[in-house]
């Protein structure tokens, strides 16, 4: 019996190895002078790329905080409203069809949803600007967000919506006192997942940002097609960075029901 | 749509919370298909001339698209078919290893990853001079890069569906082990036992019936995400076939202009079979909010 | 606090606002301003160029060297995007359908058959070359510079660099590199997996080499001749359907561009790999990239000798602003920076008469290169680029009558 669990928690180590690898071979391509086939590992290595960006002298450096900044963005606009929708959704009589409905643009492919809608982009003004590219990723985030919320909203917490309201609360009250205390997990969870969705969206931002905004997922795109696999590597670790410390601190971020 | 009208709508702020949802989620889908169908019909664009049915002859003639959406097919349903062998094996013989320490910790890695590294991982790994190779080389196995076996860009999409799996695969093992213990299924297991099953018939005959039926929206919804994926085939796929999403940016973005209608037309078939398959699970589970939990 | 609900709605009514009324510079007549006019006007301005970016040669020319002295010495802030011709002709398409009169792109590089797509669709500005005071010194006498595949540029695109496709060879694995086509057939299939083209413009420039050497000199100069592109067409691909099953993974895919074909070069995967830059030999050996035993060589037959160039968009919001950069690009200096092998290696399109004499000097003294041939013995093989519609036909007849086989 001991040897079962033994060879289990083996076989289960040997799997968190080759999850975690991925994360470790990405930081080593980024450190790696020249890595060529059929080197095992690097020949040297370099850690002037990491300094490069740190000092800002990278052009990696301004997509970071773009990145950054639209991510932000997107998260906060998409879970504030996508919570006050879903809460006027969910108490509406048609909620079925609103809930339908609220899978549509979150599952269709970004990319051919951003093609569709490319044209619209143009006539607003909005393609190939960080406004633009934000909007068109509220469009897959807000979505995401009122399905998030769909299952927060009960009888129970329009009950207690009645009763604030009977004693005198307004509106804002409610929200402050009552409906954001109660939701704060599933909000910080809907803010981690809608900023990833942003921060890990290529597509759509190639497409209405019409190359121009160059988030950091572009720049890794950029690198494998100049065959510059070190900066691949480097802006990579980037993308994944923030959200393995994320990971480390609270796991259940980065899992609540992504699909 | 009846916006304005006091019927529908209670409140100011229930209006405007609904009328967010009507602009941000339902109008852009709308006008994106009618823009897509006006084009794909020759009734708008620079180089369109009049109403015609042509381009959607020209479309589904092509083989081309078939391929396409074939391909996208047998990529989604191999993706998801090896994510769910290998989750519910997880599931059943690692589910408490997989709980703790490190694996536990392990098993969040690949939902931290976004899809361009993973392919970008892929290729790294995977191609014929990338890391796997180098290891058969040092080991001896194969002489020269060209004697590793074809993993990506290759007919199969192996890098594509290993690329997939990779995400999927420790995402449904979390998902299995939540419904796993929010079900009682060990309970229901506890019965079947008592009823003198052995412990594979309670696993086959009781635990994955539960786990599917429990997860197959999910499931339908992870297919259809992994249908309209982009930047894992547009990496390591090849250039015949290509999954539709691919598909249709590469005829939009063509020298010769004519094929706009075409990867129009491609869309909007791909939307359809989303709606199909969206009809499917709701026809399947009540999808709606519920209010009395 | 009133009406807190409602507060989402106005929270992305500014978004729409805002994006509706972007700050662009109105349009005015370029031709009534005198040069100094318009560099005073652009001071201070952005512009942004849509370029293939597929190259960090050259992506380090141009932000580490273009870039920084845009700015400091007429305070333009030119900022790059990356995007092929194909894409570039797709956006300005559909800002043209959807009637956008200030457009994302103010400058973008282009040849050939873009140059063709986009005068189609009246998407190029000009004609403004003669605006540039840089434009006196460019070599206007040389055929391979003043027409664009066959079309004369009348000033809608301003030369910025000249190259000539050369193959790329290993003389550690190929002592003896097929020189001809029937060689190279011989060779592939005596070394099955070693060879292979890229599914872009440097593997259908070596399509229309082998055209070109198919049909004899000069058969298929002007325009396009379609009983012409089918007879030797025809040829083409039988003869590539001959070497395809050993080609590369058996020539059922084709690496989607040339970085990728580089490495698989540099890998040992392929014995061959191949540039429109006949300099890029050198500088991918310098880079310490190539081997240094890599050389660069022409097919007997010859290979095709272009130019590449700079393109204003007709909706373009920095006309003004993208003119001064053309002039910049094409300025004895910046032009001398881009030849040297060590940066880029990009072959100049200033005629070296014209130049002042330091330039002259300079341009003469230029770090030579040393792993491909000389330019001279080149130009006895360089080919004139054929009519753009050649190059759009090889394009879907490769995939149609190749890929998808």
């Amino acid at each position: 019996m001991t040897s079962i669990i033994n060879s289990k928690s083996y076989i289960a180590r040997v799997l968190a190895a080759t999850f975690l690898f991925p994360v470790v071979y990405l930081l080593m391509l980024s450190v790696a002078g020249s890595w060529l086939f059929p080197q095992l590992l690097p020949d040297s290595l370099t850690f002037q790329r990491w300094i490069d960006l740190l000092t800002g002298s990278n052009e990696l450096f301004s997509s970071l905080f773009l990145s950054l900044a639209i991510a932000l963005a997107v998260a906060l606009l998409s879970t504030l409203g996508g919570f006050y929708s879903s809460k006027h959704l969910a108490y509406h009589p048609k909620r079925s069809l609103w809930m339908r409905l609220s899978y549509f643009p979150f599952i269709l492919s970004p990319v051919i949803y951003a093609a569709l809608l490319y044209f619209y982009f143009i006539r607003a003004g909005l393609s190939g600007s960080a406004v633009g590219v934000i909007l068109g990723q509220l469009l897959i985030a807000y979505p995401y967000s009122v399905i998030l919320f769909s299952g927060f909203w009960s009888n129970r917490v329009q009950q207690m919506e009645q009763m604030v309201h009977t004693l005198g609360g307004s509106r804002w009250q409610t929200y402050r006192r009552v409906l954001f205390p109660m939701a704060q997990g599933l909000l910080l969870v809907c803010f981690f997942q809608t900023f990833l969705i942003s921060w890990f969206e290529y597509g759509l931002t190639t497409l209405i940002g019409v190359g121009k905004v160059q988030t950091l997922t572009l720049k890794v795109f950029q690198y494998i097609n100049e065959a510059n696999f070190y900066n691949a590597a480097l802006s990579s670790s980037l993308l994944v960075l923030p959200p393995v410390i994320l990971l480390y601190f609270n796991k259940k971020y980065l899992f609540k029901k992504r699909w | 749509m009846r916006i304005s009208e006091k019927k529908l709508f209670n409140s100011k702020p229930e209006a405007a919370g609904i009328l967010l949802f009507l602009v941000l989620a339902v109008l852009p889908l709308l006008l994106g298909i009618a823009y897509a169908l006006l084009y794909s019909l020759g009734a708008i664009g620079l180089i369109n001339e009049g109403l015609t049915l042509a381009h959607w002859q020209r479309a589904l003639n092509d083989m081309e698209f078939w391929y396409s959406l074939g391909y996208t097919f047998y990529i989604a349903l191999t993706t998801i078919s090896l994510t769910i062998i290998s989750a519910l094996s997880l599931t059943f013989f690692l589910r408490k290893p997989l709980q703790r320490g490190v694996p536990g910790f392990s098993l969040y890695v690949p939902l931290a990853l976004p899809a361009i590294v993973v392919a970008f991982l892929v290729f790294q790994l995977a191609s014929q001079s990338g890391f796997l190779a180098r290891i058969a080389y040092q080991l001896g196995w194969i002489a020269e890069a060209s004697a590793f076996p074809e993993w990506v860009n290759d007919p199969y999409g192996t890098g594509i569906i290993a690329a997939h799996t990779f995400m999927a695969m420790p995402f449904f093992t979390l998902y299995f082990i939540n419904i796993y213990d929010q079900e009682r299924i060990t309970e229901f297991s506890h019965v079947a036992r008592t009823l003198g099953a052995s412990r594979l018939q309670q696993i086959i005959r009781v635990e994955i019936p539960i786990l599917l039926k429990r997860a197959f929206p999910t499931l339908t919804l992870y297919t259809i995400f992994v249908m309209g994926s982009y930047e894992i085939p547009l990496i390591l796929g090849r250039q015949s076939p290509q999954m539709m999403s691919v598909l249709i940016i590469r005829k939009l973005r063509k020298f010769s202009l004519s094929t706009i209608p075409e990867a129009y037309i491609t869309g909007l078939v791909f939307i359809c079979v989303v709606i199909l398959l969206l009809i499917l699970i709701f026809k399947k589970r009540t999808f709606s909010y519920d209010l009395d939990h | 606090m009133p009406h807190k609900p409602l507060y989402f709605i106005y929270l992305l009514m500014p978004l729409l606002v805002l994006a509706g009324c972007g700050s662009k510079q109105k349009t005015e007549n370029l031709n009534e301003l005198s040069w100094e006019e318009i560099t005073d006007r652009t001071e201070g301005t952005t512009v942004s160029m849509m370029m293939w970016k597929g190259d960090p040669n050259i992506n380090d020319y141009m932000q580490n060297y273009v870039v920084p002295k845009l700015k400091k010495r007429y305070n333009i802030n030119l900022e790059i995007a990356s995007g092929q011709s194909n894409t570039i002709v797709s956006i300005l398409m559909s800002e043209l359908e959807a009637g956008k009169t200030d457009g994302e792109l103010d400058l973008v590089w282009i040849n050939g058959e873009t140059f063709y797509q986009l005068r189609q669709i009246d998407g190029l500005y000009g004609p403004f070359v003669d605006r540039l005071p840089n434009s006196s010194y460019i070599d206007f006498s040389n055929p391979f510079i003043k027409y664009d595949f066959q079309q004369p540029i009348n000033g809608y695109e301003a030369p910025w660099g000249n190259v000539q496709f050369t193959l790329i060879y290993d003389t550690n694995r190929t002592a003896h590199p097929p020189k001809t086509r029937q060689e190279l057939a011989r060779y592939v299939e005596q070394h099955p997996g070693s060879f292979t083209i890229a599914n872009d413009f440097s593997g259908m420039t070596f399509l229309k080499s082998l055209l070109i050497g198919m049909a004899g000199p000069g058969t298929l100069d002007g325009s396009f001749d379609e009983a012409a592109y089918q007879k030797y067409s025809t040829q083409l691909w039988d003869y590539f359907n001959r070497i395809k099953p050993d080609l590369w993974k058996n020539g059922e895919t084709f690496p989607s561009n040339v970085s990728a074909l580089h490495q698989l070069f540099v890998n040992g995967e392929l014995h061959f790999t191949m540039s429109n830059n006949d300099a890029e030999v050198d500088n991918k050996i310098l880079e310490g990239f190539f081997p240094e035993t890599a050389r660069a060589y022409v097919l007997k037959d010859g290979t095709i000798q272009n130019s590449h160039y700079l393109g204003i968009p007709t909706n373009a919001t920095g006309k003004a602003a993208a003119m001064v950069v053309s002039n910049f690009l094409i300025s004895p200096e910046a032009q001398y920076q881009k030849a040297r092998p060590d940066v880029w290696g990009d072959g100049t399109v200033l005629a070296k008469s014209k130049l002042p004499e330091q330039w002259t000097k300079k341009f003469r003294e230029i770090p030579q290169r040393k792993y491909a041939p000389s330019r001279d013995s080149l130009n006895k093989h360089a080919l004139q680029e054929l009519a753009p519609e050649y190059m759009i036909r090889l394009y879907e007849d490769f995939r149609e009558k190749i890929i998808q086989q």
